[in-house]
C-alpha cells in the first residue's frame, strides 16, 4: 500500500470512528432533551411519570458511553 | 372537531429514542401504527398494518433506512417517509431523495422539529433539514447499474463474477466501477463500499 493510500485509510477509518462517536453521544442527549422538553410543555400524569426515568436512563447511557470512549485507544494500533 | 388521525410506522432499533417518539406524538394527530427494530421487521409490519406514513432511522441493526424505503417502494409503498439521523452527514438528504423519501428529520429532541416534518410531507410536500450539507460537488447519485455492481463488489465477487452475474464483459464491468469511484470519490473498491455504506447507497 502506497503511503498515500495508508494515509487515507486511516483518515477514513477515524472519520467512521468519529461519526460512530458522535452517534453514541448524540442519541441519549436528543432523548434527554427531547423529555425535557416534554415535561416543560406538557403537564400530563404520563409525562410527569415517565420522563424523569427516561432522562435519568439516557444520562447514565451517556456516562458509559463516555467512559467506554475513554478506555479505547485514540487510533488503531500502530497508526500515528 | 378534531383533525384525522395518521398512522406511522416508526423504524428505530433503539428503546429510548421509540419511547420519546411515542410520548412525543401523543396527543398530535400522528399515531403509532406499530415500531419495528430492524429493516425486515418493518417490511412485515407495514404489510400487516399498512400505514400512511414511515418514520425511518438511517442506522439499522441490518440494513440502512435508505435501503428500507427503496425496497419498500420496490414493493409499491408510496405512502411518505422521513429519515432520521442523529449526525449532520454530508449528502445525506440527497440519498434520502436518491431513496424515494420525501423528508429528513435530525434527531435533536425538538418536538416542533419531528411533528412540522411529518406534517409537511403528510401533506405531500417534502421537508429535508437542510442543516445536513450537501453531497460534494460532481458526486452525481449512483445508477442502478453502478449501484449493482457495488452491490456484488460489496459481497466479494471479482470483476470476472461481476461480469458474469450482469452478463456484461469485463470492460464494462471496469467502466462501471471506474465512474463508480469517480462518484464516490474513492480510488480502490474497499474505500468504495465503504464510502457507499456510509452514505446509504448499498
Amino acid at each position: 500500500m502506497t503511503g498515500d493510500a495508508a494515509r487515507n485509510d486511516a483518515t477514513g477509518e477515524l472519520d467512521r470512528r468519529l461519526s460512530a462517536i458522535a452517534h453514541e453521544l448524540r442519541t441519549p442527549l436528543s432523548v434527554i432533551i427531547g423529555y425535557a422538553e416534554l415535561l416543560r410543555i406538557r403537564d400530563d400524569e404520563q409525562t410527569r411519570r415517565e420522563a424523569p426515568v427516561r432522562i435519568q436512563e439516557a444520562a447514565e447511557r451517556l456516562t458509559a458511553v463516555i467512559e467506554e470512549i475513554l478506555a479505547r485507544p485514540a487510533l488503531p494500533e500502530g497508526r500515528e | 372537531m378534531s383533525p384525522p388521525e395518521i398512522s406511522v410506522l416508526l423504524v428505530e432499533d433503539d428503546l429510548m429514542v421509540r419511547g420519546w417518539v411515542r410520548l412525543a406524538l401523543d396527543g398530535s394527530e400522528f399515531r403509532l401504527a406499530g415500531e419495528a427494530a430492524s429493516t425486515a421487521e418493518a417490511v412485515e409490519l407495514w404489510r400487516r398494518r399498512r400505514p400512511q406514513l414511515l418514520l425511518v432511522d438511517y442506522r439499522l441493526p441490518d440494513g440502512p433506512g435508505t435501503e428500507l424505503v427503496r425496497d419498500l417502494r420496490l414493493l409499491g409503498v408510496t405512502e411518505p417517509a422521513v429519515l432520521m439521523a442523529a449526525n449532520l452527514e454530508r449528502g445525506f438528504n440527497e440519498a434520502a431523495r436518491d431513496a424515494d423519501a420525501q423528508g429528513s428529520v435530525l434527531k435533536t429532541g425538538r418536538i416542533e422539529e419531528l411533528l412540522q416534518a411529518l406534517r409537511t410531507v403528510a401533506e405531500g410536500g417534502h421537508a429535508f433539514d437542510l442543516r445536513h450539507p450537501k453531497r460534494a460537488p460532481g458526486r452525481a447519485a449512483l445508477s442502478p447499474r453502478e449501484r449493482e455492481v457495488l452491490r456484488l463488489v460489496a459481497g466479494g465477487a471479482t470483476n470476472r463474477e461481476v461480469a458474469a452475474a450482469l452478463q456484461v464483459g469485463g470492460e464494462t464491468v471496469k467502466t462501471l466501477l471506474a465512474r463508480t469511484f469517480a462518484k464516490l470519490g474513492v480510488r480502490r473498491r474497499a474505500e468504495a463500499v465503504s464510502a457507499a455504506h456510509d452514505r446509504g447507497l448499498l
